[in-house]
């Protein structure tokens, strides 16, 4: 199954066991049903708990926290992730506030879906990844799609934890199959909100990369080990931010190397407090310091040759780490 | 223009609506007074001159409706809630405080009242809650806001999709003529009616500062909010008649007496002058009582 | 149901060896039965049940980390879900074998058949692997106790700046005198047993060469002389400690020796008994050794070490008389004492060793 349709199957799931669960967003209407599709058959399922909105971003997340703070549970979809500026306030001054600055906890079950990245051509305002914007907000937790994790799950924990939540989807892993059990060479396993991606146990270069690197990821993966004889981990967590090493400390603790890929751009990234988190943790037992992969500090062009360099290729990632290890 | 005042301007006010709007008047006085003690922390907008717009708001709402309030919202939390001791301890950081002392004056919680410190910012989230009361039963969301919230585009992804989607959301707009220090003129083209016409969003203004006269404007454009779940945006006229935070007025003193003409007590006191002295001075007690009953409270905690 | 994890068992390992189960998955057990042994670098132990109940194994073998989760052990009804490991699909016509770049340019030179390749039974083939076939000789993978002395020896070599003095003891009239104190204490007391004692004795006059190098300049002083003593009977080379061995008499110290080497026939050392060291006596006694330079424990400051007895030809009033003689070595990290400190704590102990009348006062 592809990604884009088990979203749409987890949001269906969803709307369909509970009652309270709304999703708003432009033009996610049938016969319609998203710039992604991902919404497909919503609306016509569901009927006025589906909304097409105005163009107003801003304005649409204040409603699903609206709704989100009277009882409800809300899911809104902005159409690039780029606008999510536009909510900045709504989501930082209000939904993660909200949950704390009363005195006592507030529940807020918000998600923000952010549909992310570049690779598509789309330009300099629809193809950013603006995770890092998003990193240390307190009260709100930053999730990213991977094509290893049950989105129903994770919405479902959105929900649970009480705290607003923005979701970002890589745009070109919408079109990327589920994976699960392996890929001939290495196993994919899920544990705790973490995705390990190995060909051999305890390997001393672990790669921690956000689900919408997966595809790249896991093609660097390979070359390593075919091309350069070098096994290393992928660890994928679920959830951003707050960042929950402990359900791979196993796998972190067998580390020499560490090295962080994501699709943001490089200054004050979420790689960055990675590793400063992992650095922290790890200190004494690595015998490098943890790589950083992320895109350059440029925009994203709109021509095909000229994204490709401002955003992060598997072939990235295998240089930068082939030299931490060559080092 | 208020010009000079005429005999009896304005009608007679029950005990128990002069009673509370004296009530919030002396608890924004007595913050002003612990300011200038240097005991009060941060800083603090009073609602001197607008107390009457909660008063006559307030006694139309049903418990289910959700309040959503701004900065300058003592009135509005203590006409709804009569617990000052409570708001008061919120303000000082006392034990029995509203939200522990985290809130403060502006970012209060409690019941059906929320209030938050950027403006127009709770106006979505009031549309959120009003279509939840549009599924679940005929309550309603009211936002009160200034006439300088005007600037924010969130008030207009607001009113747009209250109005194409049928929220039972109503906006009182307390138009003090003055944004911080800023007159309306200059910072607002057009006008409330006109922009509120632009979206089909019923409007209604009113320029008397009478309590009663505000609340039977409202009456009815509250009622087809709540039967016919739809908005509507409720303007009322008032000056401020304090200073927009503490010892930052810097209006002149031709504009300050206008303020201070248009105040509803003015015209209230010289009208009904034996029923405020007599009130006054129960509510000046009743105050003064609290603010010490508070401040000998021991701090806030939060965990 | 109870849980049931690897305790830590000491503070070198960070993984240990899970070897057997004494107990099948799904059997009943006892609170305090033997259940399963685990390897460590030094030692192998038994851990016992920790309650009643049905056992139900998670890790039945290989490496496990201490906290590890291994075996639940609960009432018969309650059922715990088997951690399957998801199998990668293997889909039709996809090799089985990955062969990496390296090794297909290996396997190419040196005309390899695939099915050669394949009984390597590896699911990711290197160069190295492709290399050891077209290389008769074996590659043997030493035991993890011999890689863990690699490990210390190497950190001693690279962390301790060493020096080393070595002095020859006359201990004929020793000789004689050990059988007496043989037989008096029933239990053999060598000169393995006088030396560990003679070294422990030093600690009053000598603290530093039983303290801890901390860096900048700093050393812990020990707090008692707990001497490591080498014992290799043939099942690999163990160091166990005898503890407060200035405070106890020599009978003592020679009965719990004798003890050890007893447990290392059984090999079946616990892990305190091989922890706490602060200077150590390795024994090269075998016949012929001259001369032994030890290594330094790291966390040491000193290691001495015993060579075997020889009979020396000294002229005499008239003629020859034949002597027994020793070397002691002493290797010193040379930050905290020197060549002097060194010469006078072997002075003393040859004393000791050479005019046995002092161990009989």
């Amino acid at each position: 199954m592809r990604v884009a349709e088990h979203l749409n199957r987890s949001l269906h799931a969803l709307l369909e066991k509970d009652p309270s669960v709304h999703v708003l967003g432009e033009d996610i209407s049938d016969p319609y049903g998203g710039a992604f599709k991902i919404t497909k058959g919503l609306s016509d399922r569901f009927g006025p708990r589906v909304m097409s909105t105005p163009l107003s971003e801003g304005g649409i997340v204040g409603v699903g926290a609206g709704l989100a703070l009277a009882g409800d549970r809300a899911v809104v979809e902005i159409m690039f992730g780029d606008f999510a500026t536009l909510a900045f306030d709504q989501l930082v001054n209000f939904a993660a506030k909200s949950t704390t600055m009363y005195g006592r906890p507030v529940d807020v079950p918000l998600v923000v879906r952010l549909p992310t990245g570049g690779r598509r051509g789309y330009g300099p305002t629809h193809s950013q990844s603006l995770q890092k914007h998003f990193i240390g907000v307190p009260g709100l937790s930053v999730y990213e799609m991977s094509p290893f994790h049950d989105a129903e799950a994770l919405f479902t924990e959105i929900f649970g934890s009480g705290r607003p939540a923005v979701f970002f989807e890589d745009k070109v892993l919408y079109t990327k199959p589920m994976l699960s059990g392996g890929d001939g060479l290495h196993t994919f396993e899920v544990r705790d909100g973490w995705a390990v991606i190995r060909a051999e146990q305890n390997t001393e270069d672990v790669l921690v990369a956000p689900g919408g690197l997966t595809d790249r990821a896991l093609t660097a993966l390979r070359d390593l080990l075919v091309e350069d004889e070098i096994a290393c981990t992928l660890l994928v967590p679920a959830r951003l931010h707050p960042l929950d090493v402990t359900p791979v400390a196993d796998v972190l603790h067998a580390a020499r190397r560490v090295h962080v890929a994501e699709d943001g751009t490089a200054g004050g990234t979420w790689g960055a407090e990675v590793a400063r988190l992992l650095h922290e943790r790890l200190w004494g037992r690595l015998t490098a310091p943890i790589t950083h992969i992320s895109a350059p500090d440029s925009i994203i062009p709109t021509a095909a040759h000229l994204e490709a360099r401002c955003t992060v290729q598997a072939a990235d990632i295998r240089a930068h780490i082939q030299r931490a290890i060559s080092r | 223009m208020i010009g000079a005042v005429r005999e009896r301007t304005l009608t007679p006010v029950s005990e128990a609506d002069l009673s509370r709007m004296l009530r919030i008047r002396h608890f924004e006085k007595a913050l002003l007074r612990l300011f200038e003690q240097g005991r009060l922390n941060g800083t603090t907008h009073t609602c001197l001159g607008q107390e009457h717009v909660p008063v006559a708001v307030s006694a139309l709402l049903r418990p289910e409706d959700h309040v959503f309030s701004n900065h300058r919202g003592h009135g509005h939390f203590l006409a709804r809630y009569d617990e000052p001791h409570a708001l008061l301890a919120e303000i000082t950081g006392r034990e029995g405080a509203l939200c522990n002392g985290v809130g403060g004056s502006q970012h209060i919680y409690h019941e059906r009242f929320l209030s938050t410190g950027v403006q127009g910012e709770s106006l979505p989230v009031a549309v959120g809650v009003a279509l939840r009361h549009k599924r679940t039963g005929d309550g309603i969301a009211c936002a009160y806001i200034g006439d300088g919230t005007w600037g924010e585009g969130s008030v207009y992804e607001a009113l747009n999709m209250a109005q194409v989607w049928g929220a039972p959301l109503l906006v009182v707009v307390e138009h003090n003529r003055i944004a911080q220090s800023t007159p309306t003129a200059a910072q607002m083209a057009g006008s409330i009616a006109g922009r509120c016409a632009g979206f089909g969003v019923a409007h209604h203004r009113v320029e008397s500062v009478d309590v009663n006269v505000v609340r039977a404007e409202l009456s009815g454009l509250l009622e087809t909010v709540r039967r016919d779940k739809r908005p509507a945006v409720f303007e009322v006229s008032v000056h401020r008649a304090g200073p927009h935070s503490k010892g930052d007025d810097t209006r002149t003193a031709a504009e300050l007496a206008e303020a201070a003409a248009g105040d509803w007590y003015a015209h209230y006191a010289r009208d009904f002058p034996a029923q405020v002295a007599a009130l006054e001075e129960i509510e000046r007690a009743f105050i003064d009582a609290a603010v010490e009953n508070v401040l000998a409270r021991p701090l806030s905690e939060w965990s | 149901m109870t849980e049931f994890r690897i305790p830590k068992l000491n503070n070198n390992d960070d993984s240990y060896i899970l070897v057997e189960w004494l107990a099948a998955d799904g059997q009943e057990v006892r609170q305090g039965e033997p259940l399963v042994v685990i390897e460590t670098s030094k030692t192998a132990e038994e851990l016992e049940s920790p309650a009643d109940g049905t056992l139900v194994i998670r890790v039945h073998s290989g490496d496990c980390a201490p906290g590890e989760l291994i075996a639940a052990i609960g009432a018969a009804v309650d059922v715990v879900e088997p951690v399957v490991p998801e199998v990668p699909p293997l889909e039709s016509g996809e090799i089985d074998v990955v062969i990496t770049r390296p090794a297909q340019v290996l396997i190419e030179r040196h005309g390899i058949t695939l099915e050669r390749v394949r009984a390597l039974g590896k699911k990711v083939v290197r160069a190295e692997d492709v290399a050891a076939l077209s290389d008769s000789r074996e590659i043997v993978r030493l035991p993890k106790a011999q890689r863990q002395a690699a490990d210390v020896v190497v950190l001693s070599h690279q962390t301790i700046p060493a020096a080393f003095t070595v002095v020859k003891a006359n201990v004929t009239d020793m000789a004689k005198l050990t059988r007496d104190l043989s037989k008096h204490a029933r239990t053999l007391i060598g000169l393995s047993e006088l030396l560990v004692k003679a070294v422990a004795d030093q600690r009053a006059e000598f603290p530093h060469l039983f303290s801890t190098w901390l860096g900048d300049g700093r050393i812990r002083l020990a707090g008692g002389s707990h001497v490591g003593v080498t014992i290799d009977v043939g099942k690999g080379l163990f160091v166990p400690v005898v503890r407060d061995a200035d405070a106890r008499p020599l009978d003592a110290v020679a009965r719990e020796l004798m003890d050890y080497r007893m447990t290392a026939l059984r090999g079946s050392f616990r892990e305190r008994d091989l922890e706490g060291a602060n200077i150590a006596v390795t024994l090269h006694t075998e016949a012929g050794v001259e001369l032994a330079v030890p290594i330094i424990h790291p966390g040491h400051v000193a290691a001495l070490s015993l060579a075997s007895t020889l009979q020396e030809v000294q002229p005499a009033d008239e003629g020859f008389t034949v002597r027994q003689t020793v070397r002691i070595g002493l290797a010193f990290d040379h930050r905290v004492v020197n060549g002097r400190d060194a010469a006078l704590f072997l002075g003393a102990v040859k004393r000791l060793l050479e005019e046995p009348r002092r161990w009989l006062e």
